[in-house]
């Protein structure tokens, strides 16, 4: 599904990731984990097509496309959901005309037909059991004056609404309280099958007790140095990110 | 030394009077012979001048504008109004280069003792009528535009309603200009007079059926008497060449509430001058305006909100959006004099210039003599929101839709004060549909 192959990318001239190869395939679930300023939340923003990025070597595929040369709102239409670590508050948006016109943009793009406003209100009403989400937010601008619990619930109802084939989920953990985390970590592992795959950028362990990976990435310095199953993160829980890090200075 | 153009406006005032015939009411007569007198002692702004200091009337004043006698030579369907509509029961009166034109008003289902007829009429047979007006605001004015409209004073609307008449119905007034390459003026005079707790509603709109250049040179004195409620909206939907002045004078009596809601959606020049007075006790003002402009478009809106008595409000809301070499002036100006204790005034001028080389001159002037008050300005000058354009098309929505979509939600705000349904589901669509040229 994605490939990339010896990613580099810089900001403002300044190199971040140094050569990422990372491949996903359809129902897997990746997480990638690292120290603060590791580049996950710029590998994460590069996927979904945030300006501001220069890929200066390297390549991204994604169901045999160059990704690099979509736009965002195509990386969209073709599957992909950056759920935000900081997700953006509109004011005078309304959430359910902003979802309705975002779901009928992709609709219409897979060539399907656009919902009528009682279908997409049925689907919306069930999307919003997943994350037991209050509809009272849908009537309200878009992460407007929501609490930073609110927010990510709202990411993930977004996705379960568009339901995207690759959802990348950038410290979504971040900022929530256990009974919070449990939530949003049951709604994303309800959207799981064996035809869409997640990857999940994390600076904690405590999110992938609920969402389970299949593969765990360490981070550091903008590459990729070491990989392995979910019990490589118990390890980087117990005992930090240094001996990664002295295993990675002693390979490079 | 005397600017040249008003000789050309001399000219034109025989003209004019040749073809009144034998319609030359005295009361009438009287008002236009002081005006150009006055006409004569002012001045042309020049942008030397502080409250013109980024409009030039250079380009206004290139041309020589004239009036049209009659609407005899107009070639138009009634269609034109069809995307004007936006409540069937409204009374209508349609004026075509600034002459009332009967065949598409109506104003037949006047309650009882209102008043709603055009300018001209009343000059024929109510001239009486106008002395309100000009006991409030004056035979005369300080202002060379307001001179020049009384000069060619003629024709406009007259709404009067009785004290304790509360007007279900709104008065839609649709001024057309139209006269291909003959480089037209209009002057309309509106008057609106709502008497002790009465309540009216007043919907302008100018437009075109062409894209000449012409000017429209309005001017409207607007009296709220105690307790009652005037809301007028003005939407410029003007020819992309057109110029476009007004003077507004409002005054207000206790308790009193006034609404203004000004969209400039379309025209080449367009200075707004708005002064309220707020002359007695509890008096509320509400000021909300929209621009948005492109290609070389300008805008002026300048507002004078005058607290002259105690426990008065104001709130003021003007937003722009600016698009391609477009520019803008907001000058907000607010006195609050000596008496005018407790005044409670806001006033926020927000805008979004889409383009590096749109402008806009933003300039909040408070002037407070009194000192137990409540006074709050702000302005803000941004860009549409790259995070939120992000967020969007993450989702799926593209840029051009994402952008429209984030325009739309700074405009709401002001549609918002539209208390009329139909008429905000209409200005909705007028907005939206300029948006898409943004």
């Amino acid at each position: 599904m994605l490939e990339i192959r010896n990613l580099h990318a810089s900001v403002n001239g300044n190199p971040i990731l140094k050569g990422i190869h990372l491949k996903v395939q359809s129902g897997e679930v990746h997480a990638i984990m690292g120290p603060n300023g590791s580049g996950k939340s710029t590998l994460a923003n590069i996927l979904a097509g945030k300006d501001g990025y220069t890929v200066t070597d390297g390549l991204i595929s994604y169901n045999g496309k160059n990704l690099l040369e979509m736009t965002p709102e195509e990386r969209a239409c073709e599957g992909i959901f950056l759920a935000f670590q900081y997700p953006v508050e509109i004011p005078g948006v309304n959430n359910t005309y902003f979802l309705k016109t975002a779901l009928n943009a992709i609709r219409k793009y897979r060539g399907e037909e656009e919902l009528d406003a009682m279908d997409f209100l049925n689907l919306v009403r069930e999307k919003m059991k997943l994350v037991n989400m209050d509809e009272d937010l849908l009537k309200r601008p878009v992460n407007e004056g929501f609490s930073g619990g609110e927010k990510k619930r709202n990411e993930i109802f977004q996705m379960a609404v568009l339901d995207p084939r690759l959802a990348i989920l950038d410290e979504t953990d971040s900022g929530l309280d256990i009974d919070a985390l449990r939530i949003v970590a049951n709604g994303v592992n309800l959207l799981q099958s064996e035809h869409n795959s997640v990857i999940v950028v994390t600076h904690y362990q405590r999110l992938l007790n609920y969402i389970v990976p299949d593969y765990v990435h360490v981070l550091w310095d903008g590459r990729i140095v070491k990989s392995g199953g979910k019990e490589l993160a118990l390890k980087l829980e117990e005992q930090g990110y240094d001996w990664v890090k002295d295993e990675a200075g002693a390979t490079l | 030394m005397m600017h040249p153009k008003k000789n050309w406006y001399r000219t034109q005032f025989e003209l004019f009077d040749k073809n009144l015939d034998g319609k030359r009411a005295p009361e009438a007569q009287k008002i236009r012979e002081e005006n150009r007198r006055r006409f004569d002692e002012l001045d042309f702004p020049t942008s030397r001048m502080e409250e013109w200091k980024y409009t030039n009337t250079q380009a206004l004043l290139q041309h020589n504008f004239a009036p049209v006698p009659n609407t005899e030579t107009v070639r138009l369907n009634e269609a034109i109004l069809q995307p004007y509509r936006f409540d069937n029961n409204a009374l209508r009166m349609v004026f075509i280069n600034g002459h009332y034109y009967p065949e598409w008003s109506h104003v037949q289902n006047v309650p009882r003792k209102a008043y709603v007829r055009s300018l001209a009429e009343t000059i024929r047979t109510r001239p009486e009528l106008l002395s309100t007006h000009l006991n409030h605001h004056g035979l005369t004015s300080e202002n060379i535009f307001t001179a020049l409209n009384r000069s060619f004073f003629n024709d406009g609307a007259v709404i009067h309603i009785p004290d304790h008449v509360e007007m279900e119905i709104p008065v839609h007034l649709i001024f057309i200009t139209h006269a291909p390459g003959q480089l037209v003026c209009t002057h309309p005079a509106v008057f609106i007079d709502a008497g002790a707790h009465a309540g009216v509603s007043v919907i302008q709109h100018f437009i075109s059926a062409d894209n000449d250049i012409y000017w429209t040179n309005t001017v409207s004195d607007i009296i709220a008497g105690p307790e009652a409620r005037v809301a007028f909206h003005k939407i410029q939907s003007e020819s992309a060449a057109a110029f476009h002045t007004e003077n507004r004078r409002i005054r207000q009596a206790r308790s009193s509430r006034f609404s203004a809601h000004d969209y400039t959606l379309c025209g080449a020049w367009t200075r707004n001058h708005i002064y309220a007075s707020l002359d007695d006790a509890y008096a509320e003002c509400s000021l909300n305006g929209l621009y948005i402009t492109r290609s070389q478009e300008h805008v002026d809106n300048f507002t004078v909100i005058d607290h002259a008595k105690p426990d008065c409000s104001s709130r003021e809301l003007y937003k722009g959006i600016l698009g391609d070499r477009s520019s803008g002036v907001f000058n907000g100006r607010i006195i609050v004099r000596k008496d005018a204790q407790h005044t409670d005034a806001k006033q926020s001028n927000h805008n979004l210039l889409l383009t590096p080389e749109a402008t806009i001159n933003t300039k909040p002037q408070l002037e407070i003599f009194a000192d137990d008050v409540k006074c709050t300005h702000g302005a803000t000058i941004g860009r549409l929101q790259d995070d939120a354009l992000f967020y969007l098309r993450t989702r799926g929505i593209d840029e051009r839709a994402a952008r429209t979509i984030l325009m739309k939600a700074f405009a709401g705000q002001v549609l918002d004060a539209v208390e009329h349904d139909g008429l905000r589901k209409h200005l909705e669509t007028l907005v939206f549909d300029q948006l898409k040229y943004a």
